[in-house]
């Protein structure tokens, strides 16, 4: 006697790409309740501190004239649009960032290429690279200053402070990649240009992906602290003339321009990241 | 006895290397006389860290001996070349690479004419049942497959001289011998001159025609031994079949003992 039918069933315990277990359907909308709640709180601070904050300084809880308030910075920020200056401050500072991002990846990566190809290079230097780096970068201010004036010192500032990390880490990484895809590429007889080219670097291409995150934090730094000394223009300098002016508003006005700017660019490393993904 | 010196596709005459370093120095191979007839396949087996992966980097011209001479057709190896092909014990594949771009990167570094060596990758991925996964990449692969892919990249460039370093010791048992057997038959239908290093026996006498033995370090050819069938005829027996001859159980127990297999 044949074995009868199974019983039709609407319900499989496992998902098969039509139908959804149930089980798996009741994971999936906790896993959504876990991250409306999620989101919800994360909202929910940003408002408390901005109440806050506007609370405690209207009730004079804390002294506005040193914290200001969110509608205060808001007006701030409305009054510079108006003045028309704004755009042309961020602008100032956004091209700089942007150089000093970019001549300190593209210096440093030339330096860790060259020092990679030349050993006997590597090893004379490499003491003197760990001196240099050690320099708190940020010192040398003034001197940048006095010696290329305002305008190419901010650049020297944020380049020197960028392109010591891009330098080593990319070098570091050289120098780890896995032994055994070098051999294999000298069984095929590569020069040291196709070791280079073929091996090192895409082998480094999540190397350089972390540096370029952390370089995009450190030039934004460089280039606002070399606005402080020496810019008539720029964030950093509107953030030192309103603090001497005592407009707070403006000053935090301009600090939150700034974490905007931070924001863009990281997700602009992010975004090539993705372009790159193909590769890892 | 072995074929030495003249008339072989590959011949060590008298060779000694030491490695240096500012520590210490070491003596790893010493008076090494070993010749290849072309079309052979030898194995090499020996302890570990006897120099089994420094003859073969000799033959490749990644280093130089410290003494004596290594020749390929009666010249001197200089450098890497194209008619060496090498297999590392690890694949090796550029992950950032499809498998079809891996087989290509040989061609790629010789500068050869990329339609044609894609031609030839691609008929080798065929053979090596691989065509559905050329735009693959080397992550989506097992262990098996990706060690296909190896062979095919080393075949790319046509290499008249195959070395093979341990290239199943990475597997799992199981894939280890169908990839050998595999491997083995293809390398003897295309009358490859092989040379590969093993520590496992009964994968040496299964896939050589000659097994020869080194010495723990510094290593010296400690003996040779031709691998023949006679109870199968003339025939050379296909390597799963070697296993179950009785020439097969005596040669293992011989190496075993010549390898020193008891001092584990
Ligand atoms: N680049 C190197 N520098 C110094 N010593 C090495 C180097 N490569 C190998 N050796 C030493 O030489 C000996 C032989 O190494 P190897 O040929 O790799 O042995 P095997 O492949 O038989 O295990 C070992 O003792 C090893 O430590
Ligand atoms: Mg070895």
């Amino acid at each position: 006697m044949p074995p009868p039918p199974l019983p039709p069933s609407d319900a499989p315990p496992l998902a098969d790409g039509a139908g959804l277990s149930r089980a798996y359907r009741l994971w999936l909308s906790a896993q959504r309740r876990d991250s409306v709640t999620v989101h919800a709180a994360q909202v929910l601070l940003v408002v408390m501190f901005f109440a806050v904050w506007e609370v405690a300084a209207r009730n004079l809880w804390v002294n506005p004239l040193f914290t200001s308030y969110p509608s205060a910075v808001w007006a701030g920020f409305q009054a510079m649009v108006i003045e028309g200056e704004l755009l042309h401050h961020v602008l100032v500072t956004v091209v700089e960032i942007v150089v000093s991002f970019v001549l300190s990846t593209l210096v440093g990566l030339a330096l860790a290429v060259l020092l990679w190809l030349t050993p006997m290079l590597n090893r004379i230097l490499a003491p003197f690279i760990v001196v240099v780096n050690a320099i708190p970068k940020i010192a040398l201010v003034p001197i940048f200053y006095i010696w290329l004036g305002p305008v190419l010192s901010i650049y020297m500032i944020a380049v020197s402070v960028s392109i010591f990390i891009v330098l080593i880490v990319m070098l570091a990484g050289f120098e780890q990649t896995d032994p055994n895809k070098i051999k294999l590429a000298r069984t095929f007889g590569c020069t040291q240009w196709q070791l280079l080219s073929k091996v090192v670097l895409p082998a480094n291409l999540p190397t350089l992906i972390s540096v370029l995150k952390g370089n995009v934090g450190l030039s934004l730094v460089g280039v606002i602290v070399g606005e402080f000394q020496s810019a008539k223009a720029g964030l950093g300098y509107l953030i030192t003339y309103g603090s001497q002016t005592f407009q707070m508003d403006r000053v935090i006005a301009s600090v939150t321009i700034l974490a905007i700017i931070s924001v863009f660019t990281y997700f602009a490393i992010v975004a090539f990241e993705k372009a790159l993904a193909r590769y890892a | 006895m072995a074929p030495s010196g003249a008339g072989c596709k590959v011949a060590f005459e008298n060779v000694h290397l030491h490695y240096f370093s500012p520590a210490n120095e070491t003596h790893a191979l010493s008076d090494i006389n070993l010749g290849v007839r072309a079309g052979e396949f030898i194995t090499i087996v020996g302890q570990s860290g006897c120099g089994k992966s420094t003859l073969l980097s000799l033959l490749c011209g990644l280093i130089a001996p410290t003494q004596g001479r290594v020749l390929i057709d009666g010249a001197p190896v200089t450098g890497p070349s194209r008619r060496i092909g090498f297999m590392l014990q690890h694949d090796s594949l550029f992950e950032w690479r499809s498998v079809l771009d891996n087989v290509l990167l040989g061609a790629e570094i010789h500068g050869q004419d990329p339609a044609q060596a894609r031609a030839r990758a691609e008929a080798l991925l065929e053979r090596y049942r691989l065509a559905e996964f050329k735009h693959h990449y080397p992550r989506q692969l097992s262990g098996g497959m990706r060690q296909r892919v190896a062979l095919a990249r080393t075949m790319c460039l046509e290499p008249d001289i195959l070395l093979l370093d341990e290239p199943f010791s990475a597997l799992d048992f199981q894939i280890r011998l169908s990839l050998a057997d595999e491997i083995a038959s293809i390398i003897r239908s295309e009358r490859k001159t092989a040379i590969m290093v093993t520590h496992d026996i009964s994968e040496a006498i299964s896939m050589a025609d000659r097994v020869v033995v080194l010495s723990a370090r510094p290593g010296r050819v400690k003996a040779e031994y031709p691998v023949v069938f006679p109870s199968l005829g003339s025939a050379r027996p296909s390597p799963f079949e070697v296993r179950e001859t009785p020439e097969y159980r005596e040669l293992f127990r011989v190496l075993w003992s010549s390898i020193g297999g008891h001092q584990v």
